[in-house]
C-alpha cells in the first residue's frame, strides 16, 4: 500500500502536459488565426444547417426572438470542438510511441494509471477551456435560457470525457497516431451524428437507449429544456461508459505495453 | 552488478534472443556487437523491462527483472535507440519532468539536474528548447534523462547512431567518465570502431545467441583464434621468417617486400608480442610500426560472425 502522500502528489505527466500546451502558446495561437476562420466559416455553415433543418434552435430556445447565427456559431463551434477530443485524445499514447518516447516514460517508476491519468486530465483542458467559453456566448449573445445552459452543461459534462476515453482507448489498441485518430474521429462521428440522426427516425427497441447515450441531440425530441432527472441520467450514463472506457484502456494499455510478448515490433529485433 | 541467466525471447516461431548467459562486474563496460537482426536490441529491451523473457532472468543487483521490475526500473538508466524526446520543451523541463518522474524530491531537482547538465556538458543550453539542438545535443540530453537518478546500470542501445566524429568523440569520453564513476554500461552497437576504446567487456550475438563473450584476450584464448601481428619495417624484412622459424607460437610469416611490410600470425597473448618485437630488432629487423590485429573488434567480429540473423 503507498502512502497517502503519494496518491496525492501531483501527476508529473499532467505537469509536463500542461507545460507543453503552455510552451505551445505560440504556435497555436499563431496557427490558430487561420483555423480560428476556417471553424467559424464551418460552425456558421454547421450551424446553420441544423437550424434550417430541424428547428433545433427554436426547440432549445422556444422563446427568442430570433438569435440563430449567434447560437449557431457557438454550437457549431461547441460541436466541432467536441468532434476534436477525441482526435486530440487519440494522439496521446500512439503519438509517444511514435516519437519514440513512450520506452523512456515505460522504464520510469511512474505505474501505467498514472500515465494514462495524465493523459486523460491533460486532454480534459482543451474542451473544458472551450466549453467554458462557448456557454457564456449562449448565454449572452445568443439570450439562450440558463435552464438550457444548464441542461448543456450537465451533458457536456458526461460527454467530453466519453469522447476523451473513445480517443484514448483508440490510442492504446492502435500503434500509429493517424489510424488511432481515424479510428476515434469514426467512433466519434457515429456517437455524435448518425446515431442522434437516426433516433430521429427511428422508432425500434433500440432507441431508448440510443437516447440515453446520445446527448443534446436527443434532448430536443423530448423537450429537455431544463436539468431534468432524464438529463442527469443521460449525463450519468455518458460518465459511467466513459469510466467503463477509460478502465478498459488502461487494462489494454498494461497488456500492451507492459511486457509485450505479442509478435515482435521493427524496434524489437533491430533490423 | 548484472546477471544474465538463460535469458530467451521468442516470438511464435522466431527465437529473436536463446538462452543468453552473462555475468557483468561494477564498472564494467559491456560492449554488445552483433549484426542488425541478431537480439541487441531485444535483449536490451527486456533488461529495461519492456519485453517479458520467455525464458530465464536477468538479475540487476540481484533484483529480477521478471518478478520485480518495478524495483528494477530504479536500478537502470535506459537511452534506447531512438532516443524519444519532446522538442516542444526547454531542456531544463525535459530533465525536470523525468526528475519527477523518477519521483527526485522537488528540492533535489534542482541540484541533480544541475549535474547531468554539466556532466554532459549541456550546461550552456540549459533554457534552449529541445528543438534547437544538434542531434548529437539531443543524445547527450536524452544520456543525462537517465543519469537523473543515478542507477548503477546504464542500458545504451545504439547510442552512437546516427552522431557525426566529433560528437562520438565526446560520447566516449562521456562514457569513459562515467565508467570512471562506478557505473556499469551495458552499450550495443554494430559500429565496432566507437567500442573499441572504451569496453572493457564484449559479447559478440549472432542469429539470437551469445557467440562469444569477456575480454578480447579471453575470447581469442577461447576460441582459439590466432592474433595477426602487421609489422612495417625500413630494412631487414628478409631476415624475419628465420629470425622467427622454429619460435613457440609463431604460425606463419607473410611478407611483402614492396610495401616494406610483413605479416605475422601467433597465437599467443599480448604479453607476447614485445618480447616477439624485441627479437626481431635484436636480430636487426628496423621496425618503424607494429599493429596487433586480433584484438580489432572487427576482426574477432568477422572471424566469429558468419552474418546470420536471428
Amino acid at each position: 500500500m503507498r502512502p497517502a502522500t503519494d496518491a496525492l502528489r501531483l501527476n508529473p505527466l499532467l505537469v509536463h502536459e500542461l507545460r507543453r500546451l503552455w510552451r505551445a502558446r505560440r504556435r497555436l495561437a499563431g496557427d490558430g488565426l487561420g483555423q480560428a476562420f476556417v471553424l467559424v466559416l464551418f460552425a456558421i455553415a454547421y450551424g446553420g444547417a441544423l437550424a434550417a433543418t430541424a428547428a433545433y434552435f427554436k426547440e432549445l430556445e422556444p422563446h427568442s426572438d430570433g438569435h440563430y447565427f449567434a447560437m449557431s456559431v457557438a454550437h457549431g463551434v461547441l460541436w466541432i470542438v467536441l468532434a476534436l477530443v477525441p482526435l486530440l485524445a487519440a494522439g496521446a499514447i500512439s503519438g509517444e510511441r511514435q516519437a519514440g518516447s513512450l520506452d523512456l516514460l515505460l522504464t520510469t517508476p511512474l505505474r501505467n494509471q498514472t500515465l494514462l491519468a495524465g493523459k486523460w486530465l491533460s486532454n480534459l483542458l482543451v474542451p473544458l477551456a472551450v466549453v467554458c467559453l462557448a456557454l457564456p456566448i449562449l448565454a449572452v449573445l445568443a439570450r439562450t435560457p440558463a435552464p438550457i445552459i444548464g441542461t448543456l452543461l450537465l451533458v457536456l459534462t458526461g460527454l467530453v470525457p466519453l469522447l476523451i476515453s473513445i480517443g484514448l482507448l483508440c490510442s492504446v489498441l492502435l500503434r500509429h497516431p493517424v489510424t488511432a485518430r481515424l479510428a476515434a474521429a469514426a467512433t466519434a462521428w457515429v456517437v455524435l451524428v448518425i446515431v442522434p440522426t437516426m433516433h430521429g427516425y427511428g422508432t425500434g427497441p433500440w432507441a431508448r437507449p440510443v437516447e440515453w447515450l446520445l446527448p443534446t441531440f436527443a434532448l430536443q425530441r423530448i423537450g429537455a429544456h431544463a436539468p431534468n432527472l432524464f438529463v442527469w441520467r443521460i449525463a450519468t450514463v455518458e460518465l459511467v461508459v466513459a469510466v467503463a472506457l477509460y478502465l478498459l484502456a488502461l487494462a489494454l494499455f498494461d497488456r500492451a505495453v507492459r511486457f509485450r510478448s505479442a509478435r515482435p515490433t521493427p524496434g524489437d529485433v533491430d533490423a | 552488478m548484472l546477471d544474465l541467466v538463460g535469458l530467451t525471447k521468442v516470438y511464435g516461431d522466431l527465437t529473436a534472443v536463446s538462452d543468453l548467459n552473462l555475468h557483468l562486474d561494477p564498472g564494467d563496460v559491456f560492449g554488445f556487437i552483433g549484426p542488425n537482426g541478431a537480439g541487441k536490441t531485444t535483449t536490451i529491451k527486456m533488461l529495461a523491462t519492456l519485453l517479458r523473457p520467455t525464458a530465464g532472468d536477468a538479475l540487476v543487483n540481484g533484483v529480477s527483472i521478471v518478478t520485480q521490475p518495478e524495483q528494477v526500473r530504479g536500478l537502470i538508466g535506459y537511452m534506447p535507440d531512438t532516443f524519444g524526446v519532446y522538442d516542444d520543451v526547454k531542456v531544463w523541463e525535459y530533465l525536470d519532468f523525468f526528475a519527477a518522474a523518477y519521483r527526485l524530491p522537488r528540492e533535489r531537482r534542482g541540484p541533480v539536474i544541475e549535474e547531468v547538465l554539466e556532466l554532459t556538458d549541456l550546461t550552456s543550453k540549459r533554457e534552449a528548447f529541445v528543438e534547437e539542438l544538434s542531434r548529437g545535443m539531443k543524445q547527450r540530453l536524452c544520456l543525462a534523462k537517465t543519469l537523473l537518478h543515478d542507477p548503477p546500470l546504464l542500458l545504451l542501445d545504439e547510442p552512437a547512431s546516427g552522431l557525426d566524429p566529433r560528437a562520438r568523440l565526446e560520447l566516449r569520453d562521456l562514457l569513459r567518465g562515467l565508467q570512471r564513476s562506478g557505473k556499469t554500461i551495458f552499450i550495443s552497437s554494430h559500429i565496432l570502431s566507437e567500442l573499441a576504446d572504451v569496453c572493457t567487456k564484449v559479447g559478440i550475438i549472432e542469429a539470437g545467441r551469445l557467440v562469444a563473450a569477456g575480454t578480447t584476450e579471453e575470447i581469442i584464448a577461447a576460441a582459439g583464434l590466432t592474433r595477426t601481428l602487421a609489422i612495417t619495417a625500413t630494412a631487414g624484412l628478409e631476415l624475419i621468417e628465420p629470425l622467427l622459424a622454429g619460435r613457440h607460437g609463431v604460425q606463419d610469416v607473410v611478407v611483402d617486400f614492396a610495401a616494406h611490410t610483413a605479416r605475422i600470425g601467433f597465437a599467443g597473448t599480448l604479453d607476447d608480442v614485445p618480447d616477439l618485437l624485441l627479437t626481431l630488432l635484436q636480430g636487426g629487423v628496423k621496425v618503424t610500426g607494429a599493429v596487433e590485429g586480433a584484438s580489432d573488434l572487427e576482426g574477432l567480429f568477422l572471424r566469429l560472425t558468419r552474418g546470420q540473423v536471428a
